[in-house]
């Protein structure tokens, strides 16, 4: 088994958890897939969390813009004609991948292994800085896709499961 | 009416701890919302807090200086503190312990987590306060 096929299962754990917790919805695994720099993601947000300890890569997360809308309503109480801001939507989308970030390496590392992460950077369209290829770990939540895509230096790192 | 103080960077983050709380039945709290430790100690300060919750990585003054401002001070130290993090670090762990935490809470933050805290640390009646 391939070291992407042992951090499947530790990282379908961290988003269920953190859906779950957060949003009080399942994750369904959806598939894998590769995917290269170019790639595109209409009507959708990515937030990315550089990991700084004990290894330097980071993760990047795909979410449907109408998704996170619905999540930020729900968090904030809000009722049916108001609309959060979209500040409130990209905090929202930041807090979700700095838990989910933290479950991730949790799981992954040993109990007494540190681990140290930057803070949240939303933007839409295409994400800049992916080397040529990436992994693409695929969910379904409710009907949505969700994209958690990892880099070369994340699933090829000392610290990943061999 | 209790106040609980919960301070982190992230409104998200605020409204999550806040509505785990709140469906504890522990909605008849008075929540205090604070954006930084600096913000934080503005209001306790000012006025009678019954618990801190607070994050870590915060601008201006983070988690740990916050902590640590509360616990050395007399006027303030009798103050729990909770503090809540998505870092699971052994050796902030221990700093926390060292500065005298009441509790360390990994998110992600669920009502149960939360409950066992208050609990343990305010008393089951608190909440009727």
């Amino acid at each position: 088994m391939s070291s992407l096929e042992k951090l499947q299962p530790i990282f379908l754990q961290a988003l269920t958890e953190t859906f779950e917790n957060l949003f009080f919805e399942d994750v369904v695994l959806h598939g894998s897939s590769w995917l290269d720099k170019d790639s595109e993601f209409p009507e959708s947000w990515w937030v990315r969390i550089d990991v700084l300890e004990p290894l330097r890569s980071f993760l990047i997360l795909v979410v449907r813009k109408d998704l996170m809308v619905r999540y930020t309503e729900a968090i904030f109480g809000m009722i049916e004609d108001q609309m959060p801001e979209e500040s409130q939507v990209l905090d929202n989308l930041g807090e979700l991948m700095n838990t989910m970030c933290g479950r991730i390496l949790a799981i992954m590392l040993s109990e007494n292994c540190t681990f140290k992460l930057g803070l949240p950077v939303v933007g839409e369209g295409k994400i800049p800085d992916l080397a040529d290829k990436y992994f693409s770990l695929n969910c379904l939540i409710g009907d949505n896709l969700v994209f958690l895509l990892l880099p070369e230096s994340f699933y090829f790192s000392e610290f990943a499961p061999k | 009416m209790a106040k609980l103080l919960i301070t982190d960077d992230s409104a998200t983050a605020r409204m999550i701890i806040q509505r785990c709380i709140e469906v504890l039945g522990w909605d008849k709290c008075e929540f205090l919302h604070a954006a930084d430790g600096v913000a934080a100690l503005e209001i306790v300060v000012k006025q009678q807090v019954d618990l801190i919750i607070t994050d870590i990585v915060m601008p201006v003054m983070d988690g740990r200086v916050l902590l640590k401002r509360i616990k050395v001070s007399p006027k303030l130290n009798h103050i729990p503190v909770f503090v809540i993090s998505s870092l699971a670090n052994p050796a902030m762990e221990k700093e926390m312990i060292q500065f005298g935490v009441d509790r360390l809470i990994y998110k992600p933050v669920s009502p149960p987590k939360l409950l066992e805290a208050l609990e343990a640390t305010l008393g089951k009646d608190f909440r009727e306060k």
